[in-house]
């Protein structure tokens, strides 16, 4: 299905709505039903660890919610690569990456979640280092009599920062480093100002349904006209609206933009929050660099998925990321954290409540349909999905998964 | 025991012992366990205020807010709060949606 990098005008009974641009050309995905296999089987997912997040660059968050200052430390147990992560800011303002580990013996060095210190030492037997990772004293060296200190540094994990964002890499040398990896979709975003917004909200979830069936969640429109009937109800009804307009696909990663309605009519919340700030709902649009990349007509929000596990969502005045993280084939943990450009008065502040709770509502909607459907691909009764052309990225997810487990 | 409001916004005074609380997490709470009156007498109170309540704030500095004035944003945050049960769901909570026991709420 080699499509010519430009528009591609599909024939369904609401061409007249607007047209899907996909302005790349696509690998061979196929177009026919997809198994269930990759989404049940442990096999499948111990591939996956193996092949995709030992591999791949995995965003961690931000710097500025992580460990915003020097001597910030913070320790995340990540199942899915196996090992536990010790990030932190060093006295130098680099961001560095360890194994939670001590090389004298192995005890956890971080004990804590998180914290901020100057040297760290082991509970252990006191061996100490520091912030970049090297030894600083060890309790009755002389008793070490082969020993060269330069052995005996807290472990690496390599680790690199973009935008802001932490992204480690479980590879000691990875096949390309974190900007050659974010490809295209890192360049569109390369100038989006994110240092400007402020973290105002967080919400996880443990389900029981696997990543890539979640994931497929949240990069489609296709289930608006159902899944946010109430939410968005006068979207929901209206013809075309859960169409992208646009779909680019940047090697692992792709990027959705989504059109709003026209026509759509604010509730009286809603109106408010138009009237004196930015909204979700497409209100008054805050141009920024790297929003709408494919210049479509009826804009609201890109759709932002980088391979393997994370999103980062922009629109006018707002972005909210997610991450998902595997906890084994049958479970998943979900992250997001929203985003706002500084609020001047209250009027805006009152706005971007507005987005927020508006958002974490409609998370419990898109959440609902989890587990049900990871039961249906246990039961047996359902052996293949079958995403259409308006949930390409679904499949390009999926078959950029096996490309990755099969290589 | 109600908490303190500007003199203009004084009729409010007897939602702000429930809905004037600091963080989302409560609000939240406090909308997903009330029933739906409840939230309806907030909800009818504060919409034909809310412009005259964003007016006011307006004319001051959002980051050296009076404890009055505070407590008003936290209250037409609850506004907003409850507004989605109101104007969408018809319910305290997501209608068919994930448990909100399992959805945890950071701030």
């Amino acid at each position: 299905m080699n499509a010519p990098a430009e528009k591609i005008n599909l024939t369904y009974p609401i061409k007249d709505t607007h047209s899907l641009k996909i302005t790349n050309s696509l690998p061979d995905m196929g177009n026919g039903p997809i198994s269930v296999g990759p989404y049940i089987q442990s096999e499948y997912f111990e591939k996956e660890k193996q092949k995709v997040f030992s591999r791949a660059w995995i965003n961690m968050g931000r710097v500025s919610d992580l460990i915003p200052k020097p001597g910030d430390y913070v320790v995340r147990d990540l199942d899915v690569l196996g090992f536990t992560l010790l990030l932190i800011h060093g006295t130098d303002g680099v961001i560095r990456g360890f194994h939670n580990i001590c090389p004298h013996r192995g005890n956890g060095l971080a004990i804590r979640e998180s914290g901020n210190a100057r040297t760290l030492v082991c509970t252990y037997h006191g061996w100490s280092f520091n912030l970049d990772g090297s030894l600083k004293h060890v309790v009755g060296e002389e008793s070490f009599p082969a020993f060269d200190r330069a052995d005996y540094g807290i472990p690496k994990i390599t680790t690199d920062v973009w935008n802001g964002f932490i992204f480690v890499n479980a590879q000691e040398h990875p096949e390309q480093s974190l900007v050659e990896f974010l490809g295209g979709l890192g360049k569109d975003l390369e100038n989006f100002p994110f240092n400007d917004f402020n973290h105002i909200a967080r919400y996880s979830a443990h389900v029981g349904v696997n990543w890539k069936s979640f994931i497929d969640a949240f990069h489609e429109a296709y289930h608006l006209i159902m899944v946010h009937a109430r939410s968005f109800p006068h979207m929901a009804v209206k013809p075309g609206v859960w169409l992208p307009t646009s779909v680019r696909l940047h090697g692992p990663h792709h990027s959705v933009s989504v059109w709003a309605d026209p026509d759509h009519k604010a509730s009286p919340a809603e109106a408010l929050a138009w009237k004196y700030g930015a909204a979700f709902t497409p209100g008054k649009d805050v141009p920024l660099p790297g929003l709408n990349p494919s210049a479509d007509d009826n804009w609201w929000f890109d759709i932002n998925t980088f391979f393997p596990n994370f999103f980062i969502d922009v629109g006018s005045g707002w972005y909210f990321t997610y991450n998902f993280w595997p906890v084994s084939v049958d479970e998943t943990i979900w992250e997001m954290n929203i985003y706002q450009l500084d609020a001047k008065n209250a009027g805006q502040q009152i706005a971007q409540e507005y987005t927020k709770c508006l958002l974490r509502d409609v998370l419990y909607e898109d959440l609902s349909t989890m587990e049900r459907l990871h039961k249906a691909m246990h039961s047996g009764a359902l052996k293949t999905i079958l995403p259409g052309t308006f949930e390409l990225a679904v499949r390009h997810q999926h078959w950029t998964v096996e490309q990755w487990v099969n290589s | 025991m109600s908490k303190r409001l500007p003199e203009s916004f004084a009729a409010l005074a007897s939602f702000t012992d429930k809905w004037v609380v600091s963080t989302e997490a409560e609000r939240h709470l406090a909308r997903l366990t009330a029933g739906m009156d409840e939230l309806r007498s907030l909800y009818d109170a504060m919409l034909p205020r809310m412009e005259a309540i964003i007016e006011y704030l307006n004319g001051f500095d959002l980051k050296k807010l009076s404890e009055e004035n505070r407590n008003l944003l936290i209250l037409s945050f609850s506004f907003i709060e409850v507004s989605t049960s109101i104007e969408f769901f018809k319910s305290p909570t997501v209608p068919d949606g994930f448990d909100f026991r399992r959805f945890k709420v950071w701030k």
